[in-house]
């Protein structure tokens, strides 16, 4: 029974509802902007939110800060032909979102080794580490012991869900490795990259830690009977094959395509462990996997890196692409009643900033965007909660004032000009530049940002007016001259669909990733 | 120009110089004993800098005398070319610095560069080979284009030690060469700014074969490599923060004198 105060204040609140209702003009209530902004907010009143989840995806783009997912975008729409501002990626029409603290336990600006672990093991650690907390000395092996961490693919597989993880970087690069092994520096890629110490000192390389994943969860954990990760794609066959040419393959880049010292070859022993898994090396043998039938696949599909997807098309054999390796993975996984745990990475954004070339990260942006809407796709938001993050940001910029619809990748003009807005110089400057990098270079058609690599930094203003910066072979201009552009500090996002998504909100620090995944699969759970 | 050319041709005029200006000197008696094109060691002086006769520019630049006493000073450089099938180094033996080029069956040229004072090398991207004359001049150190462009004007000897003499003149340069074509390799090249005057030579001085060059490629084998793309993150290692931070490309002339 309401009081008569309780009845003269819901009278008073409507009758104040209505008035202020009545005072917007129609101008502003027929605009499409006013109209569209109030639909978001009743799409998120509707919203039923669910806690638990059978399947995760987590997606990580690499190195991909805030002005590049607006820059991404931009550049997104217009390629499509409209003006760009309006779009979205996939993933930021997901309905929750964090901003994300992205520093390690040593450093203010991070790499990618600490924070991976810190989002794939809850606990944040130093830079240039892997899967271990911060008790380690970077680089000796004798610190490791005692001070490894657990993964949450590690806890998925305990729990007998399926695993996969896919990167466009070497499989055995930073963020990757830190989702199956443990090492006292990334850089332990295979066993001829360690001091002779941390091998004579029983530290196992990263490659061989991904092949004997299974073998050495069950040896931490006596009783516990895994099967192993389940789907393994992207670059670094380099890692995996012995130091010897008879061991290359058919697009070997090098003339000893192998750099393992130990003789090793883990390809064939991977290949031995899982009699009924399929080893792939390029497209061809990409396509013939069945995943209504497939166990185990290992990829590798480039001696280092996968090729930039504006490069792709060029690489000898041929790679599959981030979203056909997603759309595969997950209809592998998802043959398990149980659930699966997935991670997938675009390593190759960091790559292309830098090398300070925009066009490649965002043109690998993009394609990752497309990777989530593959898996957006071929699941059920009722039960897969898809997260897609970055681990750190670059020193990338959007600045000036072009008029709306110039080229993200063109020189300003502003409102109202056709012609490029002039500096203080009497030279006229492209929207987006990095604050620190190689500087300026005009390779054209180039696709491979890392052609970059073979000319002196060129850093401070150049003259470009007869410059077409919208090609891929362009690389903006920098401030202060580094012989490959940095990393930054500033936080990241989050962005989150599907059951326990409704907890990724606020500002977080970067291993509470860890905990969202925990949340909805329910690893630690007795 | 193919702008992967234009990359790789950076590359190697930084292994080379060969864009600087020194007047003609006497050449070496060096030649080939034997004829072993495919594995071999060819040691070459460079000279950089020097007049064939003084410039008379006049000018009201203070320091133009000094500029100019500047630029009259030669440059001498050591440069070692080795050659294993399809692979080619270009060593400078003051910098330690080796460039590693290796031609695959894909017509890629894959290029480390070895610093032997870090005991590292940095790997790039394999740079795809559309023209055979980007491979001809890692090999030969002579740009295919000039020497197709040259006028035979006499040869002297036979076989391995068969000696052919080039020339050439264009509006601006002069071009002197000294062929060896069993080896595919020069005795001397020489480049006369019409201009300036001034003169740069590569000029043979001893070449060795045998054993030695499988042993000098298996060290420089042994040493761990970086990925370029990887350099950027990798600033807790000393030698590549070192390349973050201070930029330098690692090209064995890279602080040498550039007369362009």
């Amino acid at each position: 029974m309401y009081s008569r105060w309780m009845l003269r204040s819901l009278i008073a609140s409507l009758l104040a509802t209505s008035a202020h209702a009545a005072v917007l003009p129609e101008i502003q209530k027929s605009s499409a902007w006013y109209s569209n902004a109030e639909q978001v907010i009743n799409t998120k009143l509707q919203q039923n939110t669910k806690d638990k989840a059978k399947n995760v995806i987590l997606f990580v783009g690499d190195g991909m800060g805030i002005s590049t997912l607006t820059a991404a975008r931009i550049l997104q729409g217009q390629m499509a032909g409209q003006s760009g501002e309006e779009g979205y990626l996939s993933f930021e029409t997901f309905p929750y979102s964090a901003q994300v603290k992205t520093y390690n336990v040593d450093a203010q600006t991070p790499d990618s080794a600490g924070t991976m672990t810190a989002m794939i093991s809850g606990v944040k650690t130093d830079v240039g580490v892997i899967g271990v907390d911060e008790d380690i000395e970077r680089g000796n092996c004798a610190t490791v012991k005692g001070n490894e961490l657990v993964s949450a693919v590690e806890l998925a597989e305990i729990r007998g869900l399926s695993t996969g993880v896919i990167s466009t970087a070497r499989i055995t690069h930073a963020t990757p490795a830190a989702t199956y092994a443990k090492s006292a520096d990334r850089n332990w890629e295979d066993v001829s990259d360690m001091p002779e110490a941390a091998a004579a000192g029983g530290c196992e390389d990263i490659a061989s830690q991904l092949v004997n994943f299974e073998k050495n969860l069950e040896m931490r954990f006596p009783g516990i009977d895994v099967d192993g990760i389940e789907v393994a794609m992207g670059g670094g066959r380099r890692h995996f094959l012995p130091k010897d040419a008879a061991f290359n393959s058919a697009d070997a880049r090098s003339e000893v395509e192998g750099d393992r010292t130990d003789s090793r070859d883990l390809t064939a022993e991977w290949q031995a462990t899982y009699e009924h898994g399929a080893y792939v090396m390029d497209k061809a043998g990409f396509d013939a996997i069945d995943p209504a039938t497939a166990t185990k696949v290992l990829g590798l599909f480039n001696e280092s890196h996968m090729q930039y997807e504006a490069d792709r098309a060029n690489d000898i054999a041929g790679e599959p692409s981030l979203s056909e390796m997603t759309s595969k993975a997950i209809d592998i996984l998802d043959n398990n009643d149980k659930g699966y745990l997935l991670v997938v990475e675009s390593g190759r954004i960091d790559h292309g900033h830098h090398a300070g070339n925009a066009y490649n990260a965002l043109n690998d942006t993009v394609e990752f965007a497309k990777a989530v809407q593959a898996a957006a796709d071929a699941t059920n938001p009722e039960d897969t909660l898809i997260l897609v993050t970055a681990d750190h940001s670059h020193v990338f910029t959007i600045a000036g004032y072009p008029k709306r619809g110039n080229p993200i990748l063109g020189k300003v003009v502003a409102v109202g000009s056709d012609e490029p807005s002039l500096a203080s110089d009497g030279m006229p400057y492209t929207t987006l530049g990095y604050t620190n990098g190689r500087g300026f270079a005009d390779l054209g058609s180039e696709t491979n940002a890392d052609a970059i690599y073979g000319i002196d930094p060129n850093a401070g203003r150049k003259d470009i007016t007869a410059v077409d910066t919208t090609t891929p072979g362009f690389h903006q201009e920098t401030t202060i001259p580094l012989s490959s552009e940095t990393h930054a500090g500033e936080d990241i996002s989050l962005h989150a669909k599907g059951p326990g998504a409704h907890l990724a909100q606020g500002v977080v620090e970067q291993n509470v990733v860890f905990h969202l995944i925990n949340q909805a699969l329910g690893l630690l759970n007795d | 120009m193919n702008i992967k050319k234009t990359v790789t041709l950076c590359l190697l005029v930084a292994s080379t110089q060969l864009a600087a200006f020194a007047h003609q000197q006497s050449i070496s008696n060096a030649s080939p004993k034997r004829c072993q094109a495919e594995q071999l060691i060819a040691h070459y002086e460079q000279t950089f800098g020097e007049h064939h006769e003084h410039a008379n520019i006049a000018t009201h630049n203070p320091n133009h005398n000094h500029n100019q006493a500047q630029q009259q000073k030669s440059t001498v450089q050591q440069l070692t070319l080795l050659r294993k099938g399809n692979r080619v180094a270009h060593y400078n033996p003051e910098q330690k610095v080796a460039n590693i080029w290796y031609l695959n069956r894909h017509k890629q040229q894959q290029l480390t560069r070895v610093f032997e004072r870090y005991q590292q090398g940095i790997e790039y991207q394999a740079d795809e080979l559309k023209a055979q004359q980007q491979w001809h001049y890692v090999r030969t150190l002579v740009d295919h284009a000039l020497l197709a462009s040259m006028s035979h004007q006499k040869a002297s000897g036979a076989g391995c030690q068969r000696l052919e003499h080039y020339t050439l003149a264009t509006a601006t340069h002069e071009f002197q060469l000294q062929w060896l074509p069993a080896l595919a390799l020069p005795q001397s090249l020489v480049v006369t700014d019409k201009q300036t005057h001034q003169t740069s030579r590569l000029q043979l001085v001893d070449i060795e074969y045998g054993d030695k060059v499988v042993e000098q490629f298996t060290v420089w084998d042994a040493l761990p490599t970086t990925d370029y793309a990887d350099v950027g993150d990798n600033e807790n290692n000393p030698f590549l923060a070192k390349m973050i931070n201070q930029g330098f490309s690692g090209s064995p002339n890279a602080h040498a004198h550039h007369h362009h």
